[in-house]
């Protein structure tokens, strides 16, 4: 099974099923349940923004999503069929893409290994690098340095020109901005916002809550493993303070 | 006097994870310390207790220069800390957790006079873990462990005790019985270091507050001056542009 | 110069060979985490198989080639990896390592019961009496194949691991796991992959090597130990300066085997003939302690499989109690040959003691403690001469020392370092000191093991005569039994706590204040110790002992078996005693020499299930209620002691006194549980509020199911309930099945 975007959006269809979409989801670490029964609808080719302070679940519910993480109740559904329990290799070879939170690079492959490792989903070596150093031309000069030294900014750069180059149906960002300057995450989000344009759905999750905001169609802001509001961008960025800095 | 840090450094290779940075925390204090996730909170813990040599700076303890000591006799000089990743004794009961902090203790200090056995009880007893006391200590859930950390370093009468994400895992009640703890720990003349992401505890319990963004440090103030200040809103809502961010936020209110 | 030339040539030919196993080991080691001290063992199966396909069978060589390396050795290492290393995840290094331990012993006795080690045989180079001329000395064509298949092994598998998507996957899985998952890869692919390319590795090495070595499985099997050292140089990850440093270690040997020899060293010859031998040892020591410190870092995952018990007075005692008693027993009812030969179990008891602490609690690997048990044995045959107990007094002094010294450079280990630098002490007793001539010193004369054997009395007790076989038997005992009680005191004292804490978290013992360093030395001290009054206990009751009851796989059994019945039990030591120091298994099965060590091997090879040793995953559980109820015990000690009454009088002969006294212990359990269900409550369970009968049985064989019971499952299932009208429009008060029922 491939996962594309007409196979979630029957032409014309109104009502076209969300590419992902997660029901009653609830996750736990040990005994502690860290997700309450979440509820959220990616619709497809558009970017949704999770926002939330730190502990709010955000980063498990990612990994509910790539199956890295079993939930305790719930399903996910991906394109309209119920893919609970799928190994996480499958999901992501059926076009589900992640950038894991951290460096999502493998640090002591070169620039040009890393890349190579995206092509499980049938894109050529040559075609991948192709397609991502006109984009990201610094990865180019970098091509023959192990991932692991290059700056943090650098870094990310791989983890997303990694993530485009599959091809995905849909890609899940975990604080691609973690420990970066401002210049290098806008940067990154300016790539973000251009595969957007090219019909990938994006969940992003994020602390850095403006710049996320500038980039989402859609965006919902999680706390205590719970979603509490689901919205457009500005109607979410008024809610935003109390959430992050108390009372 | 408590705990001063000064000009801390530190470099991964191209990376650097901490920017010329001074904290403090002054005894009798809660003192704690905010920033987005890899600000380099955890770093400057390490360095603070040794497991991290930095790359320059330097730690003082009572105006001691410490940094070059390692971590055990920083921890004899009086320095405690809990773990962000639990850092239990995982095949010890609850009590010989403890036992075994307060037996140390008590090897250095000869005249103490209480047992670790007296110790380890009294802990127990106010901490509220006299229930889970026989319980192995990796059998608990993370909330539960972090009290138990939190036990152990109580054990070494710390001075100084640093303590990593001390309410994750910990549900509403919880936490604010925790920040009245805190309080009492810090009333008995330990300098309290605080780092933690729940907001609510921060801002009730802190008497200052620092801010890292970056590595580096962006500022530091009273939990109003904090709340208040345009840098630590850019830093937390995401914004390059300070003024901006104020601006955005005055909107919303 | 020209001997230079022909020891150059050969020690890179050497090297060579040591380069392809230690390209092996470092592979899997990277690509699964393993440490796999099979390597070797896995080598000699397939220099046997070749034997076998070729020379006995007379394939020809190609057809054997390809057979062995093409298919068996690959299929076998595929076969390792899905039947035993993959089922290693979240055990820890201990048991990872202890696994393959006993894999080698496995192959090892598996070999040896193949291809009977008393049946010469040969393998000879492929093209046999062919050479060429090279600077001056002729090289066989052997070498000249060896050395250019070790630089084939380095440049292929540079090129698997950098230019093949499946190498860059391999090292992809290495860095980040969950990460490479996340990429589409596999993770069974890597492990596989490396699994059977490491072995078919092993496999080329074990049939160079053949006919350079005595062909026998156990020091193609031990070849290993100097490929650590060429692993180790390339920190088990750079594969490039692992082949610098096997060519290193092929040269220092074989330069070592050319020039420190007695022609040239008339008075030091004899003490080096061991010397060269030992040098990839020495090698292996050096490159350890030049590794860099490793930092101070908390547990890598915090919650292992792993489990250890803190024992209670009462059990302990009544497992000292049991110990003597059941010594007291066997000692006058075991045949007088049997009883001699089963003296030396508490040898190996204590032993298997001194395991505890250091392995058991404080979880630092040491492979070395048979070698101190030789130490030991050394010291009380020389200083306790006729028989005077304070030879094992010295034991312990001297043990405790040497224990003190090699654990000093190891301070900064962990792991499988450290697993490494006691594997190489243990080597170099085993190799080099254990054989040394007499020498003198000052004024001394000393001989270590009196050039072949070492002689003992039994201890000169005094008011006791122990000379007999059956009173040695019944000594051992108590001063096993007595040992385990320190053993246990010590891990219910605050010494024992600080160890468990070692172990757990280093980082957190460090910000309490606790110098990890001071007790690192006191516990390898205090293991030592007891090592080696085990091994004078075990001197006294063989009368005599050579350098090979203490070399290097014997002491692999030992720890095997302590793993294998749970490193914290005393009750393990006991065990480990048994099994090796009694005749209890040629006894059962004379014609199978080979299989204790299979079984051990087998057993061991298990662990990968059951971490945490049989005692306490199985005999715990089912013997710790037993401790709360005085009344079964008493009844099982009234029994057994009125069997043996029985027997003294002669009333009954052995069987039915053997057979009784198992009953009378196995018993316990099993009463236990015979009281549990008698005692159990037979009420119903009772009935769910609102329901009007058991759930299972509603709506059957008449019974009543009706809207109120519908409701009162739905709240006990926690559905939500039915809209009114729904239950309403039901048509009649029996729903047989419904929403319920179907």
């Amino acid at each position: 099974m491939t996962l594309n975007v007409a196979d979630a959006q029957p032409a014309g269809a109104p009502s076209a099923p969300p590419l992902l979409e997660l029901r009653g989801i609830s996750a736990a670490y040990e005994q502690v349940e860290v997700l309450h029964k979440v509820d959220l609808a990616v619709p497809t080719g558009k970017v949704m923004a999770v926002l939330g302070p730190n502990g709010a679940g955000k980063t498990t519910m990612l990994k509910v999503i790539t199956g890295l993480h079993q939930p305790t109740a719930g399903d996910i559904y991906l394109a309209g069929r119920c893919v609970t329990g799928a190994a996480p290799v499958d999901l992501a070879r059926i076009g589900l893409c992640s950038i894991p939170e951290g460096r999502g690079v493998f640090p002591n492959l070169t620039v040009s290994e890393n890349l190579w490792m995206a092509t499980y989903r049938g894109v050529s070596r040559k075609e991948i690098e192709e397609k991502v150093f006109p984009i990201f031309p610094r990865l180019e000069q970098r091509r023959n340095q192990a991932a692991g030294t290059m700056s943090g900014g650098e870094q990310q750069m791989l983890a997303v020109a990694r993530a485009i180059a599959t091809n995905p149906a849909i890609i899940l960002l975990d604080e691609l901005s973690m420990g970066l300057a401002p210049l290098v995450v806008d940067q990154l989000y300016d790539v973000v916002g251009k595969i957007a344009e090219t019909g990938v759905t994006v969940l992003l999750v994020e602390q850095f809550a403006r710049t996320a905001l500038a980039v989402a169609d859609l965006a919902a802001v999680m706390s205590g493993g719970r979603i509490l509001q689901v919205g457009t961008p500005d109607e979410i960025a008024g809610d935003l303070h109390s959430a992050y800095l108390g009372g | 006097m408590g705990l001063e840090v000064e000009g801390v450094t530190v470099r991964f290779g191209g990376h650097t994870a901490l920017n010329n940075v001074d904290i403090w925390a002054h005894e009798g204090k809660v003192t704690g310390l905010i920033g987005p996730n890899g600000a380099g909170k955890t770093t400057i813990f390490n360095v603070i207790t040794g497991l991290q040599p930095p790359s320059s700076g330097q730690v003082r303890m009572d105006g001691r220069d410490v940094s070059k000591l390692a971590p055990y006799r920083r921890a004899r000089l009086g320095m405690a800390r809990t773990f962000q990743r639990l850092e239990l004794f995982g095949s010890l009961s609850v009590r010989e957790n403890i036992q075994v902090a307060a037996a140390q203790y008590r090897r250095l200090h000869r005249g103490t006079k209480e047992t670790p056995q007296d110790t380890a009880a009294r802990l127990l007893h106010r901490l509220d873990l006299t229930a889970i006391a026989h319980v192995r200590a990796d059998q608990l859930p993370t909330g539960q462990g972090r009290v138990v950390e939190l036990a152990r370093s109580l054990a070494c009468r710390p001075k100084i005790l640093l303590l990593d994400e001390p309410a994750s895992g910990q549900d509403d009640e919880e936490t604010r019985g925790f920040g009245q703890l805190l309080r009492e720990i810090a009333a008995d003349g330990v300098a309290v270091l605080l780092v933690e992401h729940d907001m609510d505890l921060v801002m009730n319990t802190c008497d200052e507050l620092h801010v890292l963004d970056f590595g580096k440090k962006i500022a530091n103030g009273t939990c109003d001056e904090i709340r208040h200040n345009a840098a630590v809103q850019a830093a937390y809502l995401g914004t390059a542009d300070a003024a901006e961010a104020d601006e955005v936020l005055q909107e919303s209110v | 110069m020209h001997e230079f030339i022909i020891l150059t040539i050969s020690g890179l030919v050497t090297g060579g060979i040591y380069a392809i196993t230690a390209g092996g080991l470092t592979l899997t080691y990277t690509t699964t985490g393993i440490f796999n001290f099979a390597h070797g063992a896995t080598g000699a199966l397939a220099a046997f198989t070749y034997w076998q396909l070729h020379f006995d069978w007379g394939w020809p060589v190609w057809l054997s080639l390809l057979v062995v390396l093409g298919v068996l050795a690959p299929a076998f290492g595929v076969f390792l990896h899905f039947a035993i290393m993959r089922r290693l995840e979240g055990t820890s290094e201990t048991t990872r390592l202890m696994v393959t331990v006993a894999v080698l012993l496995s192959l090892l006795a598996a070999v040896m019961w193949i291809w009977d080690p008393q049946t010469p045989r040969n393998v000879v180079n492929f093209f046999p009496g062919e050479s060429v001329d090279m600077a001056g000395t002729r090289v066989s064509y052997h070498d000249l194949i060896t050395l250019a298949v070790a630089l084939i092994v380095a440049i292929g598998l540079w090129v698997l691991l950098r230019s093949t998507r499946a190498g860059v996957a391999m090292r992809a899985t290495v860095d980040d796991r969950n990460l490479a998952v996340l990429n589409g890869s596999r993770p069974e692919v890597p492990g596989m992959l490396a699994w059977a390319t490491g072995t078919m590795l092993a496999a080329v090495a074990g049939i160079l090597i053949a006919p350079k070595l005595s062909f026998a499985a156990l020091p193609l099997t031990l070849l290993i130990v100097n490929a650590y050292a060429a692993a180790v140089i390339g920190r088990l990850k750079s594969l490039p300066w692992t082949f610098v440093g096997a060519m290193i270690i092929g040269l220092v040997t074989e330069y070592g085997k050319g020039y420190l020899t007695e022609t040239r060293f008339p008075t030091a010859g004899p003490y080096l003939s061991g010397l060269s031998d030992s040098m990839p040892v020495l090698v292996l020591f050096v490159a350890i302690m030049l590794l860099p410190t490793s930092r101070l870092r908390g547990h890598a995952s915090s919650r292992t499989r792993e489990i250890s018990h803190r024992p209670t007075w009462t059990g302990s005692l009544v497992f000292a109690g049991i110990v003597i008693a059941g010594a007291v027993v066997a000692a006058n009812s075991l045949a007088a040959a049997d009883l001699f030969a089963s003296t030396r179990m508490w040898g190996f008891a204590l032993i298997g003691l001194s395991v505890i602490p250091l392995v058991g609690y404080a979880g630092k690997m040491s492979l070395a403690q048979l070698g101190f048990a030789g130490i030991g044995a050394i010291c009380v045959s020389h200083l306790g001469e006729g028989g005077n107990p304070l030879g094992l007094l010295w034991a312990a002094l001297i043990c405790a020392g040497i224990g003190v010294l090699v654990a000093l450079p190891a301070l900064r280990l962990s792991g499988i370092y450290l697993a490494l630098a006691t594997a190489a002490f243990a080597v170099m007793l085993d190799r080099w000191i254990f054989g040394l001539p007499a020498f003198t010193w000052g004024d001394t004369k000393i001989d270590l093991f009196n050039s072949g054997t070492l002689n003992f009395e039994r201890f000169d007790w005094p008011g006791i005569d122990i000379s007999s076989d059956r009173a040695y038997f019944i000594f051992g005992a108590v001063f096993f039994a007595l040992s385990s009680l320190v053993v246990v005191w010590i891990r219910r004292g605050e010494f024992g706590r600080r160890l468990l804490a070692m172990k757990d978290s280093p980082a957190a013992c460090a910000t309490i204040g606790m110098n990890h360093k001071l007790t690192t030395l006191t516990v390898f001290g205090l293991s030592a110790a007891m090592a080696g009054v085990g091994g004078g206990i075990l001197g006294g009751a063989a009368g005599t002992l050579s350098p090979v009851n203490f070399d290097f796989t014997a002491g692999l059994s030992v720890l095997m078996l302590m793993v294998i019945a749970g490193l914290t039990s005393p009750g393990a030591a006991l065990f480990a005693g048994i099994f090796l120091g009694t005749p209890l298994m040629t006894n059962l099965f004379p014609d199978y020499a080979q299989l204790t060590t299979i079984l051990i091997g087998l057993n061991g090879i298990a662990l990968g299930k059951n971490p945490n040793g049989f005692i306490a995953a199985k005999i715990r559980p089912e013997w710790e209620p037993a401790l709360g109820r005085p009344v079964v015990l008493a009844g099982s000690a009234a029994a057994q002691l009125a069997l043996i009454v029985l027997r003294f009088t002669d009333v009954i002969g052995n069987w039915p006194f053997v057979l009784g006294i198992l009953l009378a212990v196995i018993g316990i359990p099993a009463a236990l549980k015979i009281e549990v269900m008698i005692k159990a409550p037979r009420t119903e369970p009772e009935v769910p509020e609102g329901l009007s009968g058991q759930p299972e049985g509603l709506g059957l064989n008449g019974n009543r199911f009706e809207a109120a019971d519908i409701e009162a499952l739905d709240k006990l299932i926690a559905l939500p309930s039915l809209p009114a009208a729904a239950t309403a429009a039901a048509p009649s008060p029996i729903l047989p099945g419904a929403r319920h029922g179907a």
